[in-house]
């Protein structure tokens, strides 16, 4: 009964995951370069400056390395004449299913890191919820996002 | 349609003050901040060194109170309604003017609530919801007088004749029944409010008094005359304790007596009018066919007096739904409770055969919210040795707890209906339909997954946004009969 679905987002997109992870880390090493030069200054502890070089060494490597890795393995994504699955997740795998009727309307958000590698998020959206597919070419996301909203059609009584 | 005359409306001059109170209300926490921040160095004495910052405290604050009251009426001028072409059209807004013109037809619902400003003056608030998933598709009208709000649903009815004769179908008008579906009794009533308030207090005049004794009969023993007069202060303050928490006890029982007072669901015309309320009346509209779901809330105390509430998922709507869900029965007898919803909904099946967890996902439930504290204790124990240790005694009524979650968690499949049964502290019994369900997602952890366990989060809509309900670690393959069972052409 379990079937693995079609679709793996595009490699570009782990791409794009590990630069915005660096930026981050980017970021969060001037707090530690900063800690850094207080506690050179000011005479903090100096087990504090080491402890966060360390978290930060630990974190650089999961978020820009491990994470994404993982994230990219797991994401998969079909579009049926009938409904969506979505699959996603680091430790927890989550796999979702939107039928095509409870689709609201279909949505690409393009930031400048993903036009850079010519991608963009989709996220669908029903009722209660919001599902995205991130990192797809853009051209499959604007076909995709064209074909969701041919075939979804509310049905007036139910929502 | 002809246009009828433009006969312009605007609500009653109390709405100044109900607005003015929203706003104070508002106002109050950065209000009490600004006055303790500053040290209450306020001082009126020219000699004094705080006299000027003292003036000029008083002078902004003024300052805020007179634009705030001017701003309150210059809104209540600004705001105007009228009825023409089957709108209701509103204009409002201060500087810049805002008009909304919402379709009769479209109205999904209006909710009728008489404060105790509105109630010596024969006013309504009337809240005009639509069917749109915006916020801004609705219109609040503060304080209008009852002939206005009877009129508007006088013109709602005018409107749907209209377009039903324009449609060339008969009139239904004479057929429509009205019953009553629930009454509140004044036995339920009482049970209702000496319950529903908030058992964290029940709990803290229970230990009050278990400690009082515990503390008295040492005293009588062991001490002297000197004793007894630190005995009477500790007496003293445990009496006070008491005294406080039973007052405040007895508040929230009149509180949540004075708010369902009253309660009485009527269907009409597919539609369901609650109304409550003693002081503050409040009548609300639910259509049925926004109804995606109900849940039967049980709470541990109600569960074993077999009581319980029953609470619908309704689409549409204001934030009304979500702090103060739309209750169908505030407290009745379960078999009571079984018979109304048979009556209103005879779609739902509420007889079921139950799947329920499997026996090697008990481990589960009994460890995975002891993560959450681990880290805590272990903290607590390594700092505050050997005292810290006592943090251990969570552990005990957190398991009960699980295990007991354990017991209840199952749900059923029937046909197009769901049923998942499911305890955070009380426990919820969620029936909805398969076309109510907005999506399935199935979860299943690196460990679960050796062991197929898996969970399944069900989406439906609630007011503006959604609700979940769960079924937590069962067999993957239950879960996924579930996901089978979804899918658009099963």
């Amino acid at each position: 009964m379990y079937t693995e679905l079609k679709n793996q987002i595009d490699p570009a997109g782990l791409k794009v995951w590990r630069i915005q992870a660096m930026i981050n880390a980017f970021i969060f090493l001037i707090v530690v370069i900063a800690v850094f030069v207080l506690t050179y200054f000011f005479d903090f502890y100096s087990w504090i400056q080491y402890t966060l070089l360390g978290i930060w060494i630990v974190n650089s490597f999961l978020t820009i390395y491990l994470f994404p890795k993982i994230r990219w393995n797991r994401w998969r994504y079909e579009v049926r004449e009938e409904e969506i699955e979505i699959q996603s997740g680091l430790f927890v795998v989550e796999r979702t299913l939107v039928p095509m009727v409870r689709v609201q309307h279909v949505e690409t958000v393009q930031g400048p890191i993903l036009k850079r590698y010519n991608l963009a998020i989709m996220s669908v959206s029903t009722a209660a919820t919001i599902h995205m597919i991130p990192a797809l070419r853009i051209e499959e996301a604007d076909e995709l996002r064209a074909r969701i909203s041919r075939l979804a059609r509310v049905a007036e009584d139910d929502v | 349609m002809m246009s009828e005359q433009r006969n312009i409306q605007r609500l009653h001059p109390v709405s100044i003050v109900v607005n003015l109170i929203k706003t104070i209300k508002s106002m109050i926490i950065p209000l009490v901040i600004i006055l303790v921040g500053r040290g209450f160095e306020y001082s009126l004495n020219p000699t004094n060194e705080n006299y000027y910052s003292t003036l000029i405290f008083i002078g902004v604050g003024l300052l805020i109170i007179i634009s705030v009251i001017s701003l309150a009426i210059i809104r209540w001028r600004k705001f105007v309604y009228w009825f023409e072409d089957g709108e209701l059209r509103v204009e409002y807004g201060l500087v810049i003017t805002k008009k909304r013109y919402i379709p009769f037809e479209r109205i999904q619902s209006l909710n009728y609530k008489e404060s105790i400003f509105h109630r010596p003056l024969k006013l309504v608030s009337v809240t005009v919801e639509t069917a749109s998933d915006q916020k801004d598709a609705e219109a609040e009208l503060t304080a209008v007088s009852r002939q206005q709000a009877e009129e508007i649903e006088y013109q709602m009815e005018i409107a749907k004749q209209q377009t039903i004769e324009n449609n060339k179908e008969p009139l239904t008008e004479n057929q429509i029944e009205k019953t009553v579906i629930y009454k509140v009794s004044n036995k339920e009533l009482i049970l209702l409010a000496s319950t529903s308030s908030s058992m964290g207090i029940l709990f803290s005049a229970i230990a009050a008094i278990a400690t009082q004794f515990n503390e008295i009969i040492p005293y009588e023993e062991i001490y002297g005359e000197m004793q007894n007069l630190i005995k009477f202060g500790v007496l003293f303050i445990v009496l006070i304790v008491l005294a406080v928490v039973l007052v405040s006890w007895f508040v929230a029982i009149a509180i949540s007596y004075f708010a369902n007072y009253g309660f009485q669901v009527i269907e009409e015309d597919n539609k369901l009018f609650i109304s409550k309320g003693l002081l503050e009346k409040k009548r609300l509209t639910v259509p049925m066919n926004r109804i995606q779901g109900i849940t039967i809330i049980e709470n541990p105390i109600r569960q074993i007096f077999g009581y319980c509430r029953v609470v619908l998922i309704s689409a549409g709507g204001s934030g009304e739904s979500n702090e103060d869900k739309t209750v169908l029965l505030p407290f009745v007898k379960k078999s009571t409770a079984i018979k109304v919803l048979a009556q209103l909904f005879p779609q739902y099946n509420l007889q079921q055969n139950y799947i329920k967890a499997p026996r090697k996902s008990l481990l589960r439930y009994l460890l995975k919210p002891q993560y959450y504290f681990a880290i805590p204790i272990v903290l607590c124990s390594i700092y505050f040795y050997p005292i810290g240790l006592f943090s251990c005694v969570v552990i005990p009524p957190v398991l009960l707890l699980t295990y007991w979650q354990y017991k209840t968690a199952a749900f059923s499949i029937n046909g197009y209906q769901l049923t998942m049964i499911y305890r955070l502290f009380s426990k919820h019994t969620f029936i909805t339909e398969k076309k109510r369900i907005q999506s399935i997602t199935q979860k299943q952890s690196f460990f679960a997954e050796r062991k197929d366990i898996a969970s399944a989060v069900v989406h439906v809509m609630s007011g503006n946004s959604g609700e979940q309900a769960y079924a937590k670690h069962f067999d993957l393959h239950e879960i996924e009969e579930i996901m089978a069972w979804y899918k658009p052409n099963h």
